[in-house]
């Protein structure tokens, strides 16, 4: 029983865009990014998902609920977060919670116990009183978050939740998302442009491509180790790359970094005892991720590849077994 | 315990650096400069200098970095202080204007115009000789030829960034200002574009770009200018700017096929002051970076530890961008 | 020396975290039912700010005021011992009420009704109601209802007041209260009339255009106009033309059900044609409908 399942599901817009091409894809319970080229994939699926809009063609449930006949009790058990702004200005925080609460089914005063708590747990306790217009940033998405939370749904939608907010605010809202996901038990899909966030608090990603399905897999399956160990020194390197080739290993240079091919366990003793003997000073040695972005490269090895070819990439060599610690 | 301080200098960065020392004939060149509305201090007392190559420019909403784009635009005049464009004033100097393309973060197109349409206004504007030809090219850079015909309001997001982007790139200036340039663009179109700035960058460009996306600012820039209420926090490397960081401790993340025996060994060093053993690594704390990357692979040898790998935690833009912003 | 028992310590932390909710859920009865709500509140501006409640307070004012006017009139009247000839004057009485604040009733709805559906759609909102366990018509007539409401509420309270006014202040309450008995019915109906089809016609508009200033203008004008061109057209000859202009025309219409629902002629002077009663009946309750059907159709295709 999947929480969420796509079968050829297909949405053409008048005027010629496909934004959804067939996509069949099924998704168990967990924290999911939603990853995409170009926004239309992405948002359309989320408003078909909602019953927002009607595909074209092709079929999707949730919680094995068809979308297309059960759109009201799909959207009892799920909360959206839009991306655009969707808040009145002249109302408050607990005025807008509520309102919506009432609309989703609390009796009033579970809708007002409700409000307050979950505006608590957003962080947004003192100035929930005050008029909307008047918050910044982060403060209008924490309430957009608080709406899709009042009425303890089961999933969560939420698309570009960080839009708009500086480092901290985007902290803080990642570490929310997280929070809900794990801590109160609540499916989330986050759909979002920025991979790094994606890396940060989801463990499975979906990825859309022109429509279709291009990669559904756990987060950990795009962020493996490879087989090239990067090194850095604060001085000497020039020396380093030396001694360690002198020493039988492939070696190239990317930048601050010195790249070693690892076909076994032999060359992290090579460097560590070469850096020994050379008396340098050790800042990194770590062995290289794929990260989420080589999905949207061209050049797959051009992400953890070398800028300095004096030999071949050293992604194409495969990765050994990550080395058991103690 | 005082505040780094940090003077414009030579970084020590994976790219050319633009760091220079105040030097007049540099193409960016800030010297004192404030800018208030009525009581409000937009930019308060902030000088540096920018040579060819990317810099990020960071700090939290409202700290200023519009507006002091803006100024470097020729668009808003400096309350005190000098804004040096190639050596001449920013302000009221249609000449720089040539030498300055400016992509700012809120909508500026207008929705009905084709791409096309509106980089070759830009092209015009610029009285450029032969506005078609520029026109292409521009539009060809972003990648934007095949909706170049299409009404602006029909575009994403990120299609909308790329042709203001192009509208910027089409009189070919040598100062690029950008605000939120990613914004809404998708991670193909990113790679993207960072590919084309780095491009940019090393054909001998200054480019100066403000973001929120710390992980790109990482990647994309050379050095970077973190703004705090108004007033530079710093600017440099930042890994550099880390060193410098001396009141907080470094922390090191070890792996190594025996972290117990390699923490005990750490602990008679006098530059570790803490070893903490977590499920599958060894935090390391250290009073001095130096002192301890010295050591480690000694200290490992001499115990006859493997070790897998060893890296400062909180080297990280984010880590170093939260430290300047939330002290005080 | 007694000990004493031993004290023990207790102490408990409770757990603040996020609480699932297992209460009822009470399905698209009460989503409408609070939207109707909402929407009589925001239309009265209860629970907002000043500002918002400035033109409700302005325009119920004047509404109420000849009510008032004549009720004080009454009282006056009662202590010169003029009451016997007042109450069967009719200098304004209940059926020609309504035709004296119909203009304010225009204004009030052009006000108020952009403050619904215009809002909603000026700010986005509309995307976290359809998000929701309502279908888009329960959310379409919930705010429909709801201002319709509020407009009957402003039409009928004059009317209470002229009611109370006219029994509580004669000498024989009894026979008061039954001769202006019979005039209850027809103002309820009238007002019901009033309600939905001012009401309906001014959410209309205001559900195509969000934008204020164009929805206020289009519904005064929506009001106005056609009543004007009736004229015009009838007064250059073409009676059949005008005869239909009539039945469109929401003041007309108001009219004409005016005059079926008291049992008055319109007179020969009106508009110089002659059209029963009933049709103007029908004429409200096909123009009431084809209204009602334009907003949800509306809000079944718009994209968000």
């Amino acid at each position: 029983m999947s929480l969420i399942a796509t079968d050829g599901l297909t949405k053409r817009y008048p005027g010629g865009i496909t934004a959804l091409d067939g996509l069949s894809v099924a998704i168990e319970p967990g924290i999911i990014g939603l990853v995409g080229s170009n926004g239309a994939g992405k948002r359309t699926l989320l408003k078909v998902l909602l019953g927002l809009l009607e595909p074209t063609s092709g079929r999707a449930t949730i919680f094995d609920l068809d979308v297309a006949t059960r759109g009201i009790a799909i959207r009892e058990l799920v909360g959206y977060m839009p991306e655009h702004d969707c808040l009145p200005p002249d109302a408050s925080a607990t005025d807008v919670v509520s309102h919506l609460a009432l609309i989703s089914g609390l009796p009033r005063t579970a809708a007002r116990e409700r409000t307050a708590e979950v505006l608590r747990h957003v962080g947004l306790y003192e100035e929930r009183y005050r008029a909307i217009g008047g918050y910044s940033t982060g403060m209008k998405q924490r309430v957009k978050l608080a709406q899709a939370l009042v009425h303890d749904p089961r999933l969560l939608l939420l698309d570009e939740p960080t839009n708009g907010l500086d480092p901290a605010g985007r902290d803080e809202m990642l570490e929310l998302i997280h929070r809900t996901g794990s801590e109160f038990g609540i499916a989330v899909i986050v759909a979002s442009h920025l991979l790094g966030e994606i890396e940060r608090v989801c463990d499975h990603l979906v990825a859309i491509e022109g429509g279709r399905l291009l990669r559904s897999a756990p987060l950990g399956s795009f962020t493996e180790r490879t087989g090239t160990l990067a090194v850095e020194v604060e001085d000497g390197r020039e020396a380093l790359v030396e001694r360690l080739t002198a020493r039988g290993l492939r070696v190239v240079v990317d930048g601050p970094a010195v790249l070693v091919d690892l076909v076994d366990e032999t060359p992290f003793d090579i460097v560590r005892d070469v850096v020994v003997e050379l008396d340098l000073a050790l800042v990194r040695m770590e062995q290289r991720r794929h990260r989420l972005e080589d999905l949207f490269r061209d050049d797959p090895t051009a992400g953890n590849g070398a800028s300095a070819p004096a030999a071949p990439a050293a992604a194409a060599a495969p990765p050994p077994p990550p080395p058991v610690a103690r | 315990m005082t505040m780094p301080r940090v003077a414009p200098g030579p970084s020590v960065g994976p790219g050319p650096s633009p760091f220079v020392e105040l030097d007049t004939s540099q193409p960016i060149v800030l010297e004192r400069v404030s800018r208030w509305y009525g009581n409000v201090v937009a930019v308060n007392d902030i000088t540096f200098a920018l040579g060819s190559g990317i810099t990020g420019l960071l700090g939290p909403n409202g700290a200023g970095k519009s507006t002091l784009l803006h100024m470097l635009a020729g668009l808003l005049r400096p309350s005190s202080g000098r804004v040096l464009i190639a050596g001449r004033p920013a302000w009221h100097e249609p000449s720089i204007y040539r030498q300055i393309g400016l992509v700012p973060e809120r909508e500026a197109v207008h929705a009905f115009l084709t791409g096309r349409q509106f980089v070759d206004l830009a092209a015009r504007l610029h009285g450029l000789p032969d506005p078609a030809a520029a026109t292409d090219r521009a539009i060809a850079t972003v990648d934007l030829a095949a909706a170049a015909d299409r009404a602006v309001g029909t575009y994403s997001k990120g299609m909308r960034q790329r042709v203001k982007i192009a509208a910027a790139l089409v009189h070919e200036p040598s100062i690029l200002l950008l605000d939120e340039p990613f914004n809404g663009m998708d991670p193909r179109q990113r790679l993207h574009m960072m590919d084309l700035l780095r491009s940019m960058a090393a054909a001998g460009r200054t480019i100066l770009f403000s973001s929120h996306i710390l992980e790109e600012v990482e990647r994309l820039a050379d050095g970077i200018l973190v703004i705090y209420a108004g007033r530079l926090a710093a600017a440099g490397d930042y890994r550099e700017i880390r060193r410098l960081m001396t009141d907080r401790p470094h922390t090191f993340r070890v792996r190594s096929s025996d972290d117990r025996r390699l923490a005990s060994a750490f602990l008679a060093e006098p530059a570790v002051f803490g070893a903490e053993l977590r499920d599958d690594r060894l935090a390391v704390q250290v009073s001095e970076f130096s002192g301890f990357t010295r050591i480690v692979a000694r200290v490992a040898r001499d115990a006859e530890v493997r070790l897998f790998e060893v890296a400062p935690t909180d080297d990280s833009l984010e880590s170093v961008f939260e430290y300047l912003v939330t002290r005080r | 020396m007694s000990t004493n028992p031993p004290v023990t310590r207790a102490g408990s932390i409770y757990d603040l975290g996020y609480r699932r909710y297992e209460g009822p859920r009470l399905g698209r009865a009460h989503a409408i039912r609070s939207l109707i709500v909402h929407s009589f509140r925001t239309t009265y501006g209860i629970g907002r700010s000043g500002r918002a409640k400035a033109a409700p307070i302005i325009f119920g004012a004047m509404a109420i005021l000849p009510a008032v006017i004549i009720v004080g009139g009454l009282t006056i009247a009662a202590r010169f011992g003029f009451d016997r000839q007042l109450d069967d004057a009719e200098l304004i009485g209940f059926n020609n009420y309504y035709s004296s604040v119909t203009a304010i009733v225009v204004l009030f709805c052009a006000a108020q009704a952009p403050e619904l559906f215009g809002r909603d759609q000026r700010h986005g909102v509309l995307a976290l109601y359809f998000a929701r366990a309502l279908r888009r018509s329960d959310y379409a007539l919930g705010r429909l209802i709801g201002f319709m409401l509020a407009v009957l509420v402003m039409v009928l309270v004059p009317m209470v007041i002229l009611f109370l006014g006219r029994v509580l202040l004669s000498i024989d309450i009894g026979r008061a209260f039954g001769n202006n008995l019979p005039n209850v019915p027809p103002v309820f109906a009238q007002g019901f009339v009033i309600a939905t089809l001012y009401g309906g016609l001014s959410m209309a508009v205001s559900a195509f255009s969000p934008r204020r200033a164009y929805a206020t203008a289009g519904i005064i004008a929506l009001f106005v106009l056609p009543g004007l061109v009736a004229g015009i057209v009838i007064g250059i000859g073409s009676s059949t033309v005008g005869t239909w202009l009539v039945l469109v025309s929401p003041n007309t219409i108001l009219d004409g059900t005016n005059a079926l629902f008291f049992d008055r002629s319109l007179g020969e002077e009106y508009f110089f044609v002659t059209i029963p009663g009933w049709a103007f009946l029908l004429a409200a309750v096909v123009e009431i409908a084809l209204v009602v059907g334009l907003i949800l159709r509306r809000f079944a295709r718009i994209t968000i």
